[in-house]
């Protein structure tokens, strides 16, 4: 009897990948499909949900009593001072300020209510690739290769840059205070466990993105409801930073307030997986995307967005050329020429290709493109457990370790607990002999 | 095999195949087979598990010296939710929620629900619909007569939404099918409205008056247009290689079992459905069957800590549970990850329940005449509930868990979660047999039950276990009669030695009801059960240290063994 198993690799090398970025309400594509983007290209525009905001101003019967400085049609800017209120012969002074760029619609004598119209945002694509396909609903669907750190777990928006290395190994923590302004918009390799503090200071300090191997499930609450709810004015009272509060400042995007956090393990205190570390530390100073799939939940589920890290390929944007996995090493060594990855892209084999490009839609990462050769009938998320396979087992109370499967357990009830299902002997990398429900397994090849 | 059938069940987590073989006594269960479904990603082929569980199936048949020829397969799915649908209705206690109940009895997942009333502005709601990966909607609202002239306008404000707002399904730019079950005087101008960019699917009104609540028809078109449509979705195209197969939600599946139930055994019925990541509660009480879904992505870790046995676990139930719910196909393999599992559920059956006591109600926006008398005492316009779990005689457990999880395992989970009153018996659906009874239909010669295996009959006071007097339950055989222990706050299991020839009984005070009435004598049949489980335990006071009162539980019931409760009670590992 065979058993079979899900696919959950810890990192995916040289795989063409069609990733969905998502638009967090319905937007307004401006790219085609068939375009070539790169991480700084505009993929489109949307509104917020809130769209119009609105700012009262004081009134006295059916007039406003403050003076107001714009008219309905006027364009007007974040803070921007929309009127003022003089009173007590000019003891008391009120100013009204725009709460967004955006446009004045509507101003009400009788209740004193200006309407703002809010400018719409920019949804940037942060991967270099080809448009696959538009959705102005849900977002649009980048088409690339790259090598990808499938994420547990996450919070935040996509973003990139430039990846730094913070510890010397998987297990380390980094401390908040080796973060520094020199971080801003850089994308740190963070170790094992994040703490509330560490992400604080990642705010503080402009930090584009966070790759970590866990946090506790307490602190990933927290950071997400920030990185759904934090504005830019809140962050400024918050974490307040001088050279942020200039007049000429550049406000970031919604979706860049908070850096995006990745974990690659999941909830509670895990190193991160040594393949993972290796991967990502060998791609040191390049651009990569992290994204903490926030917007899963606005994009309503949907799988082919969920948390990751990726390190694009430079120069292989056309999918077409590199479904073979030989045009996946060729972008790698257009990269190479930057300086890193030339040693990946010797380690990566045509078959690897091929099984891990297989498998990138079970990870969550985003569809993958290209039809891999498994048998008929055979989903590509689901792989034998054969003796010899490498693989993760799961637990409820205990924290996932790798083994080897040594074969079927002889009986459907070998399990301590009593509970008559398929079970897998497994042998850990400590010599451990465990007996585990076949579904707690996770292959890693 | 021949005259034989082939069930294939493809579930959020698992993909079961099971062969039936239909003789003139009946239908038989010949074997069953199990394999992981593919996570529902993107367009990932669901149908990978079916296919890898059929193989097995047809190995195992045929090395027990079977042909396997099956005549028929059929095939139940509620992968990825499916159907999954958007709601939509006028008012939102009233056609809206008869527009989800007729979803929901289709076997659907309501994924959202559009009504007047729903706090949004139209332009929110057109963006929502948008963003909605769905199969189809639902669309619900105002009476058959006299609707032209009086509020119409605000259902063809719904149908403008619903316009407007239709997502087209992904990659082949089709609309998504709307099935109208609402006003029979609307459905030209709303004709109008959808125009030709539209598939309308014409069912009979679901309130066709405002007093009655018919949701056959529009059930009836969800599962049709579920049935014609799930070939044409590409993570379900590998259906084709069961060739003409019929394909139907398996909450509809289980649905037609549970009325046929509650028709044989002539009394109320629930069945609970643990999926793993979803608990589904069916039931038929009164007449009035409903189905709700709930999933264990909104559970709280601070609640199902409640039902652990030991403080030590407690401490990183958060971690554990948020690790969980992203791989929820993980079993346990020890006892602490056993105590942690069996938590975990119970709260979600708990919650599962009262989402279910909120949907099984009396019919709401129904015009009472009232007395002058009772001006200032009667203040509700339908909405009871109908679940009281005195009036639930039976409740099944069926799913993946109920299949694995040890019986006593199971009676812990539904003496803990249900909050059981007066008699219940208890039955437990370990071959995952119900989806497919509801798919055979009514044809079966066999009572449904007896597929199924007794777990216990529960005799409980519920609330008013401190009312309980001497003799309040009794057991009597032909010869003798038993009075049987109730210790407030305790749970004690007893055993039927002869179950055939054995009745229940339960006496309550003047003002008590057991189920049979206020003050009335409640006799049940022990046929087929071999423990009886008498729970007086305080449901209305909270512990003062709810780990011990849970290893009290345990321990009667024999869920864990002595060694490990105790180590639990030492505090070690």
């Amino acid at each position: 009897m065979a058993v079979y198993a899900l696919i959950r690799p810890r990192v995916i090398r040289n795989a063409l990948v069609k990733r969905l970025r998502v638009f967090p309400s319905v937007g307004e594509s401006l790219v085609s499909p068939g375009a070539k983007v790169d991480a700084g290209s505009i993929l489109g525009k949307y509104a917020s949900r809130q769209r119009l905001r609105f700012v009262r101003m004081e009134t006295s019967g059916e007039r406003i009593t403050a003076t107001v400085l714009v008219a309905e049609g006027q364009k007007v800017k974040r803070g921007e001072v929309l009127g003022y209120y003089s009173y007590l012969f000019g003891l008391g002074y009120t100013e009204y300020t725009s709460p967004c760029d955006g446009e004045v619609v509507a101003i009400s004598q009788a209740t004193g209510r200006v309407s703002i119209k809010e400018e719409p945002s920019a949804l940037a694509s942060h991967l270099p690739g080809t448009v696959e396909h538009v959705d102005e609903a849900i977002g649009v669907w980048v088409r690339f290769r790259g090598d990808i750190v499938p994420g547990a777990a996450g919070a935040g928006f996509a973003r990139s840059g430039t990846l730094i290395r913070k510890v010397e190994s998987p297990d380390q923590p980094v401390s908040p205070q080796k973060i520094g302004p020199e971080d801003a918009d850089l994308v740190l390799l963070a170790g094992s466990t994040v703490s509330k503090e560490l992400l604080e200071a990642c705010l503080r300090y402009r930090v584009a993105g966070i790759i970590a191997g866990s946090a506790a499930s307490s602190v990933m609450k927290w950071y997400e409801s920030l990185a759904q709810d934090l504005d830019w004015d809140e962050f400024l009272a918050r974490y307040w930073a001088r050279e942020l509060r200039k007049k000429d400042a550049v406000v970031p995007r919604p979706t860049e307030i908070v850096p995006a956090l990745v974990l690659t393990e999941g909830y509670g205190n895990m190193p991160m997986s040594g393949e993972a570390f290796e991967l990502l530390s060998s791609c040191e100073g390049e651009r990569v995307f992290v994204d903490g799939a926030s917007l899963v939940g606005a994009a309503l589920g949907r799988g082919d967005a969920g948390p990751c890290a990726i390190i694009p390929f430079a120069g292989a944007v056309d999918g077409e050329v590199t479904d073979d996995g030989v045009g996946g090493g060729a972008g790698r060594a257009a990269g190479a020429a930057a300086g890193a990855g030339a040693a990946r892209v010797g380690a990566t084999s045509a078959g690897a290709a091929v099984g891990d490009a297989a498998v990138g839609g079970a990870a969550g990462i985003g569809a993958v493109v290209g039809g891999f050769g498994h048998p008929a009938g055979r989903s590509a998320a689901l792989r034998e457990l054969a003796p010899g396979v490498r693989v993760c087992v799961c637990g409820l109370t205990q924290d996932p370790v790798e083994g080897t499967v040594e074969g079927l357990a002889q009986e459907d009830s070998a399990l301590p607990v009593g509970i008559p299902v398929t079970s897998v002997r497994v042998v850990t990398l400590s010599g451990e002999h465990l007996t585990v429900p076949a579904s707690n397994i996770r292959l890693l090849e | 095999m021949a005259n034989d059938y082939i069930h294939l069940d493809i579930g959020s987590t698992v993909t079961q195949a099971k062969a039936w073989e239909r003789s003139a006594q009946g239908i038989n269960l010949v074997g069953s087979a199990t394999a992981p479904t593919p996570p529902a990603l993107g367009n990932t082929d669901l149908t990978g598990g079916a296919h890898l569980a059929y193989s097995e199936l047809k190995d195992k048949v045929e090395r027990s010296g079977r042909r396997f020829d099956p005549q028929d397969i059929l095939v139940t799915v509620s992968a990825a939710g499916e159907p999954r649908v958007v709601c939509a209705g006028v008012v939102k206690g009233i056609s809206g929620e008869s527009s989800k109940r007729a979803a929901l009895a289709a076997g659907a997942t309501v994924t959202d629900l559009i009504t007047v009333d729903d706090g949004r502005h139209e332009y929110q709601r057109v963006t929502d619909l948008r963003r909605q990966d769905i199969s189809m909607v639902v669309m619900a609202g105002g009476v058959d007569e006299e609707i032209l002239g009086q509020g119409r306008h605000q259902l063809f404000n719904v149908a403008k939404v619903i316009a407007a707002g239709l997502p087209g399904r992904l990659g082949d730019g089709k609309k998504v099918p709307v099935v109208y079950a609402a006003s029979l005087e609307g459905r030209e101008e709303v004709s109008r409205i959808f125009g030709d960019s539209v598939e309308v699917v014409w069912a009979e009104n679901v309130r066709a008056r405002l007093e009655e609540e018919h949701l056959d028809s529009a059930r009836d078109a969800i599962v049709g247009v579920f049935s014609s449509g799930i070939r044409h979705d590409a993570r379900f195209s590998g259906l084709g290689r069961f060739g003409a197969a019929t394909v139907l939600p398996t909450g509809h599946s289980i649905g037609l079992e549970v009325v046929n139930m509650a028709g044989s055994l002539g009394e109320d019925v629930m069945v609970i459905s643990l999926d793993g990541d979803t608990v589904q509660v069916f039931s038929q009480i009164r007449g009035v069957f409903t189905r709700t879904v709930s999933s264990v992505a909104r559970l709280e870790a601070k609640d199902a800590a409640e039902w652990l046995p030991s403080r030590r676990l407690a401490e990183r139930l958060d971690d554990i549970l948020a690790n969980w719910k992203r791989n929820p196909g993980v079993l346990p393999r020890s006892w602490d990850d056993l105590a942690v599992y069996l938590a975990i559920q119970k709260q979600v059956v708990r919650e599962a329940l009262d989402e279910h006591s909120r949907s099984a109600i009396e019919l709401r926006g129904i015009h009472r005449q009232r007395q002058v008398g009772e001006t200032f005492t009667v203040g509700v316009k339908g909405g009871d509930t109908l679940v009281r779990m005195e009036r639930i005689g039976s409740v099944f457990l069926t799913g993946f868990l109920a299949g694995i999880l040890s019986p006593v395992a199971l009676v812990s989970i539904a003496t803990d979660a249900l909050g059981l009153h007066g008699v219940t018996k208890l039955y437990a659906d370990r071959d995952g047999i119900l989806p497919s009874l509801g798919v055979f239909g009514g044809d079966l010669v066999a009572a449904p039950e007896s597929f199924l295996t007794p777990a216990g009959v529960i005799l409980s006071p519920g609330k008013n276990e401190e009312r309980v007097k001497d003799r309040w339950a009794v057991m009597r055989t032909d010869s003798r009669l038993e009075e049987l222990p109730v210790t407030s706050g305790e749970i004690r299991a007893v055993v039927i030695p002869a179950p055939d020839s054995t009745w229940l009984e339960l006496h309550p005070s003047s003002k008590g009801d057991v189920g049979a009435g206020e003050g009335r004598r409640h006799v049940t049949p022990a046929k087929g059960f071999h423990f009886a489980y008498v729970d007086a335990r305080l449901r209305h006071r909270k512990p003062q240290d709810p780990y011990r009162e849970n290893r009290r539980g345990y321990r009667a019931l024999g869920v864990f063994p002595d060694g490990v409760l105790d180590g639990w009670e030492r505090g070690m590992e």
